[in-house]
């Protein structure tokens, strides 16, 4: 990122510290207000008096300051223009220790999934797996890429993955292990126009597969 | 001030149209029927689409004095000033919108018919090809 400005004087340690930081931006998070998120990349980094501040690319005013909760910086405004690049700033006081300039479509982390459900159909011999996403109601970041991860439960690190855009898919009931009990869960990234981050997982839910008949077959 | 919208990235200018300010733009025609106005506004070409766009957006009218003022317009003017070199945007003749300010809040119903004018333009230069 930008290069910070620290000066001499009571800047002295800022020097040697690593100030580098990272955001995200969630959009229409609350009704039509955005939230932008930042915090400093080394955790140990002792930010009293450390400020954030984001300009450029806000609607009616200059610059915002974030509030700060612990050691997450925190914005939730309807202010963000989409349009353009921003500058986010660490600040001592007045003065700039470092700058990154952003944009807030490039750097946003969906809302989770939600109602992961997986439904067996014995005709049919698969799984029916179905979720829902806040995204489908909002105006700016609606299309994703959702991936779906499951896996059986007595086997730790065995997850299989599907991406989709849609939020339903279907397992063939062939391809999972009989009388198993599976773990299933669900996240998503922006996919069109918009960039960013996964989303955290959606909860996970848990199906029992049917056991093997003595035609070998399951069911 | 006259620009000449030639040189600008209207590919991009379609993106942004598409994934940012359709959506503000649609929000301020809440309610309104895509049927109560018709279009009497048209544009050729790329460049003559966003000569149009800008007048409407921008040019304050008899009983719509306020449009630039809205989300979708400070956009419109946000992806203009970066995607269009040397366009330094329109400066409203801030006399002329203070004078009337008042009769704007009365006839919204003719900035509604601005924006509808807007969706119609904004379609036509995003289907026309040529960059």
């Amino acid at each position: 990122g930008e290069s910070g400005y620290a000066q001499n004087g009571d800047l002295e340690d800022a020097e040697s510290d690593d100030y580098s930081f990272s955001c995200y931006s969630q959009l229409e998070v609350n009704g039509s207000r955005h939230s932008l998120t930042c915090a400093f990349d080394d955790l140990d980094i002792n930010s009293t008096n450390l400020e954030f501040q984001i300009c450029e690319s806000l609607v009616e005013v200059n610059c915002l300051n974030f509030n700060k909760l612990q050691e997450i910086y925190f914005i939730e405004t309807n202010k963000f223009l989409l349009i353009g690049d921003s500058k986010i700033c660490v600040k001592l006081g007045e003065k700039s220790i470092t700058c990154k300039k952003m944009n807030i479509v490039n750097i946003v982390k969906p809302e989770a999934p939600f109602d992961i459900r997986v439904i067996y159909r014995e005709g049919a011999k698969d799984f029916v797996v179905t979720f829902n996403t806040s995204h489908l109601q909002k105006m700016y970041v609606k299309n994703l890429i959702h991936n779906v991860a499951y896996r059986p439960e007595k086997d730790e690190n065995n997850w299989m993955h599907v991406n989709l855009s849609g939020t339903k898919l279907t397992l063939l009931q062939r391809k999972l292990q009989p009388d198993a009990m599976y773990e299933i869960k669900v996240r998503s990234i922006p996919s069109t126009y918009f960039e960013g981050f996964w989303s955290e997982w959606s909860p996970s839910y848990h199906f029992r597969t049917p056991e093997k008949n003595s035609a070998g077959e399951m069911g | 001030l006259t620009y000449n919208f030639s040189n600008c990235d209207f590919n991009k200018i379609r993106v942004e149209y598409d994934q940012i300010i359709f959506s503000d733009l649609k929000k301020y025609m809440n309610g309104t029927k895509s049927t109560q106005f018709n279009y009497n506004i048209s544009c050729n070409n790329p460049p003559d689409c966003l000569t149009e766009i800008q007048r409407v957006t921008f040019s304050p009218t008899h009983g719509c004095t306020s449009l630039h003022k809205e989300m979708f317009a400070v956009k419109t003017k946000a992806t203009l000033t970066l995607q269009c070199p040397g366009y330094s945007g329109i400066q409203i003749n801030n006399t002329q919108a203070k004078k009337n300010r008042k009769k704007r809040e009365v006839t919204t119903n003719k900035c509604l018919k601005q924006a509808s004018q807007l969706l119609g333009l904004w379609r036509r230069f995003s289907r026309i090809k040529g960059n």
